[in-house]
C-alpha cells in the first residue's frame, strides 16, 4: 500500500494507465475474487488516521489495491474526477462485474468529493459521517440494501472500547433486512477505524472477511475524529 | 426484501404516473441521463443545512444536453404536474447543495450543458452554458493562453459561474458583484418558449453580451434567486489581467477596530482606489481555516474570546483582517498604494504586502489567489473547525458603515452564543454596502445541535429584520421564512409573475419562498 501524498499524481496517472492499457487483471487497483473481477479503489485523505484506515481496509477486503490520496485540493479534485470518470467509461469494456471507490477523507474534502461521484451517477453503497467532540463520538451511517445492518455491526465492535459512542444508521431500503451479522471480540478491542474498516471490509471483501473481525488490536491513539466514509459503485 | 423503487414522489402524482413520466424523459435524454435510484439519487441530497434529508428528498433527476431537450422536458413536466429544481452543477454548498427547497421535486441537473459558447477577449465577455465550471472557463483560458481573469467564490473549482450569478453569489476581483457583471440569458420558460433576454432577443444581433438593458423592461433580474424560468445560457463579463496587481492585508488588535477598518476602507472603494470586494475576516475566521475547534476549547456553549484573542496572538492573526488589492498600471498601483498605505497606517493597522508576508501562510495565499481569480479549495477548511458537516450561511447587508458593524457582531455574537455557536465572521466591503458572512458551523450527527442551528438561523433571522437587517441570500431551509421578512407586497408580485409565467409551477416550487 503506497499512500504517499507525493506520489498521489504518479499513482493515479499510472492507474489510470495501467486500466487503459492492461485492463483490470494486471492492474495494481484491482482484485480478484474467484473468476469474477472486482475492481476496488481506495482513496484516503493525507491525514494518519485516513492513511491507517485505508491500509486496513484494504488488508480487510483482502485487496491488493493501492490507495490515492486526496485532500480536496484543486488539482486532486481534477485527477479524481478523471479517474471516475475512466472508470465509469471503462467498466463494462473491461468486463468488471463490480467496481468499487472506497475510502475515508477529512470533512472538508468529502464535501466537494460527493459531487464528483454524483457526476459520474456512482451509486452509493455506504456513506459514514464519524466525529468526536469532548471526548464523545459519533458515527452516522446511510446505508442501502447491501450495508444495511452495518451500523450495528460497527457499533457491536465498539461495545467495550468506547464509553461514549453513538451510533445511527439510516438506511434507504429501509425494507431491507440487516445483513451483517454483529461480531464480538473477547480479546483486545478495535480503534474506531479499524473496526470501520473490518465492517467496510467485510462489504468489499470475498466472503470470510468477517473472521478478521477476530483478533484486532488497539492502537494507543485515535487522535482526532472528523472524517467521512464511503464506498461507492462506479 | 426489494429496496424502495422511489425515494420520494411529487405531490399529487403516483408511482404509476411518475413512471410514464419517467419514460417520456428518458425519450427525451436518454435513458442513462435519467436516474430514479435512491442509491444514486443519494448524493443529491448531502446536505450542509440544519434540516433533514427528507424535506429536501427528490425522486430523481434529468441530466438534458440541450435547450431543446430542456422544452421537451417541460411539456412533460406540465402533463403530468411534475416539478422540477434546476442546478447548474448543485455546489451551493451550505445554501442547500443540490437538493430541491421541496421533496418531491426531481433535480434538472444542467451539467452536461457544459459548452464554452464563446470567450471575448476585446470586449472581455464569456457566453456559457448552464454547466460550464470555473474550472473549465480557467482551463480554457490557460489553454488559450487569454490575458483574461475570472472572478470565483468559494467552491470555484466545481462551481459554475451561471449557478452562482443566478444565485447573486458574489467573489472578490473588482468583477466580485457577479450579477452586476452579468450580461444577457437564455431562459427556457415554463410554456418551453424560449427567452433571450436584452440584446438577445434581437435577430442577428452582436450585442447581447456587451449591452444589458435591451429595450422595455429589463428582465434578467426576474430569473435570478427566482423561479420563473430555466437559464440554460449565459453572458457576463471578464476582467482584463491588469499589468500590476498589489494585494494588501491589515490587521487590526481589537475587536473594535472593526468601526475603524469599513470607516477607512468605505472612501477608498466608493471612490474607485480600492476597486475590488475587499474582505475583513475577524481572528475567528482566520483560525477556524487553519485550526479544530477542540484543539482551542472542549468546553461548552460558544468559544469564549479570551480564548479567542489569546489563539489569535499566538498565530499573529489580528482580531479584523483586511484583505484587498490594486489592480491597474504600475503607476496606477504605485499612486494608489501611497494613498491606500497612509490611510490604514494612520488608522492603527498593522499593513502588510506581499514583501511583509510570509509567502507559505495558508491564509495570506488563498486571499492572493482568489483576489485574482486563482481557483482556490483552502476556504473548504472551515469545514473541519467543527466537525459534523453543518454549514449555513447567515448573510445581513449593511451600509458599509463602521458604526453599522459593532451592533451587528454583538447581535450576531450574542444569539450564537446562547445556541452555543460561535462567531465565525467576515464581511465583504461592496461599493456602498456590506454583506457580513456568518459560517453556522455546527455538527450535524448531533439532533439536539441540528434544532439548535435551525433554531439560531431563525432567530437571528428574525432579530437582525426587527434591526432593520435583510440577508441578501438564504438556503433551502429558510427560504419561506426570508421571504416573508421582505413583506406581504412582494411576496403578492411575486406569486403573481408565477402564476403568469408557470401556472401549473413546475420549476423550483418553494425557491425564494415563491410558490404557488
Amino acid at each position: 500500500m503506497n499512500v504517499s501524498r507525493r506520489t498521489f499524481g504518479k499513482l493515479c496517472a499510472a492507474g489510470l494507465a495501467v486500466l487503459a492499457t492492461n485492463g483490470p487483471v494486471t492492474s495494481a487497483a484491482t482484485v480478484l475474487t474467484g473468476t469474477k473481477v472486482r475492481r476496488l479503489i481506495l482513496l484516503g485523505g493525507a491525514d494518519r488516521q485516513c492513511r491507517e484506515f485505508v491500509s486496513d481496509l484494504g488488508q480487510s477486503a483482502s485487496a491488493g489495491a493501492d490507495g490515492f490520496y486526496y485532500d480536496g485540493d484543486v488539482d486532486e479534485i481534477e485527477m479524481v474526477r478523471n479517474l471516475l470518470a475512466d472508470l465509469a467509461a471503462r467498466r463494462s469494456a473491461d468486463g468488471v462485474r463490480k467496481q468499487f471507490i472506497a475510502g475515508l477523507v477529512g470533512a472538508h474534502a468529502y464535501s466537494v468529493l460527493e459531487t464528483q461521484f454524483r457526476d459520474v451517477q456512482a451509486s452509493l453503497v455506504v456513506r459514514g459521517l464519524h466525529v468526536r467532540r469532548r471526548g464523545h463520538e459519533r458515527h452516522e451511517f446511510l446505508t442501502t440494501a447491501p450495508t444495511a445492518g452495518i451500523g450495528q455491526a460497527f457499533a457491536s465492535l465498539l461495545t467495550d472500547s468506547v464509553d461514549a459512542a453513538q451510533v445511527r444508521e439510516h438506511c434507504l431500503a429501509t425494507d431491507a433486512a440487516p445483513m451483517l451479522m454483529a461480531r464480538r471480540s473477547r480479546g483486545a478491542q478495535p480503534t474506531r477505524l479499524h473496526a470501520l474498516a473490518r465492517v467496510y471490509g467485510s462489504v468489499l471483501g470475498p466472503a470470510g472477511c468477517e473472521a478478521a473481525l477476530l483478533g484486532l488490536t488497539r492502537s494507543a491513539a485515535d487522535g482526532p475524529l472528523n472524517h467521512e466514509s464511503f464506498i461507492f459503485s462506479v | 426484501m426489494p429496496a424502495k423503487k422511489y425515494a420520494a414522489l411529487p405531490p399529487g402524482v403516483t408511482a404509476e404516473q411518475f413512471a410514464r413520466a419517467v419514460e417520456k424523459f428518458r425519450d427525451i435524454v436518454g435513458h442513462d441521463n435519467v436516474v430514479t435510484a435512491p442509491e444514486i439519487i443519494a448524493s443529491y441530497t448531502k446536505l450542509m443545512i440544519p434540516e433533514s434529508e427528507d424535506k429536501h428528498m427528490p425522486p430523481g433527476a434529468l441530466m438534458p444536453k440541450t435547450t431543446e431537450e430542456v422544452q421537451k422536458i417541460v411539456a412533460v413536466c406540465n402533463e403530468f404536474k411534475i416539478p422540477v429544481w434546476p442546478i447548474s452543477t448543485g455546489r451551493n454548498f451550505g445554501y442547500g447543495s443540490a437538493a430541491p427547497a421541496k421533496s418531491g421535486t426531481m433535480v434538472l441537473d444542467l451539467r452536461r450543458m457544459n459548452r464554452i459558447i464563446e470567450v471575448n477577449v476585446d470586449l472581455g465577455y464569456a457566453l456559457v452554458e448552464a454547466g460550464v465550471t470555473y474550472k473549465q472557463l480557467a482551463d480554457y483560458i490557460k489553454e488559450h493562453d487569454l490575458p483574461l481573469w475570472l472572478d470565483t467564490p468559494m467552491p470555484a473549482p466545481v462551481a459554475s459561474p451561471t449557478g452562482n450569478t443566478l444565485d447573486r453569489g458574489v467573489g472578490y476581483t473588482p468583477y466580485g458583484e457577479h450579477f452586476f457583471f452579468q450580461c444577457g440569458m437564455e431562459v427556457v420558460l415554463a410554456n418551453g418558449e424560449v427567452l433571450r433576454t436584452g440584446m438577445g432577443a434581437l435577430e442577428n444581433s452582436n450585442t447581447w453580451q456587451v449591452f444589458k438593458w435591451g429595450y422595455g423592461p429589463y428582465l434578467d433580474g426576474i430569473f435570478t434567486q427566482s423561479n420563473y424560468g430555466i437559464v440554460t445560457k449565459m453572458g457576463f463579463w471578464l476582467m482584463h489581467k491588469p499589468p500590476a496587481y498589489k494585494p494588501f492585508l491589515v490587521k487590526y488588535p481589537n475587536e473594535e477596530d472593526i468601526v475603524t477598518a469599513i470607516d477607512t476602507i468605505r472612501p477608498l472603494r466608493l471612490n474607485q482606489i480600492i476597486t475590488n470586494a475587499g474582505t475583513v475576516s475577524n481572528s475567528l475566521w482566520e483560525l477556524a481555516v487553519t485550526e479544530k475547534r477542540e484543539d482551542l476549547y472542549d468546553g461548552p456553549g460558544q468559544i469564549p474570546d479570551d480564548l479567542v484573542a489569546a489563539a489569535a496572538r499566538r498565530k499573529g492573526y489580528g482580531a479584523w483582517n483586511v484583505y484587498a488589492a490594486l489592480y491597474g498600471t504600475p503607476e496606477q498601483v504605485e499612486l494608489n498604494w501611497r494613498m491606500v498605505k497612509g490611510a490604514f497606517e494612520a488608522s492603527g493597522g498593522d499593513v502588510l504586502t506581499e514583501e511583509d508576508a510570509d509567502p507559505d501562510d495558508p491564509l495570506w495565499k488563498y486571499r492572493v489567489d482568489m483576489m485574482s481569480g486563482t481557483l482556490s479549495m483552502r476556504e473548504f477548511s472551515l469545514y473541519n473547525y467543527r466537525g459534523g458537516g453543518g454549514s449555513t450561511w447567515f448573510a445581513p447587508v449593511s451600509q458599509a458603515m463602521g458604526s453599522e458593524t459593532l451592533r451587528q457582531m454583538r447581535l450576531a455574537k450574542r444569539i450564537l452564543g446562547e445556541f452555543g455557536l460561535d462567531y465565525v465572521a467576515l464581511f465583504i466591503i461592496g461599493w456602498r454596502d456590506m454583506h457580513h458572512i456568518i459560517d453556522m458551523l455546527y455538527d450535524r450527527t448531533i439532533p439536539a445541535e441540528m434544532q439548535a442551528a435551525y433554531d439560531c438561523y431563525d432567530k437571528l433571522l428574525h432579530e437582525f429584520a426587527a434591526e432593520g437587517y435583510g440577508i441578501y441570500r438564504t438556503s433551502t431551509a429558510f427560504m419561506d421564512k426570508t421571504a416573508a421578512i421582505y413583506g406581504k407586497v412582494k411576496h403578492d408580485v411575486n406569486v403573481a409573475l408565477k402564476r403568469a409565467l408557470d401556472p401549473n409551477g413546475i420549476i423550483a416550487p418553494g425557491k425564494s419562498g415563491i410558490d404557488i
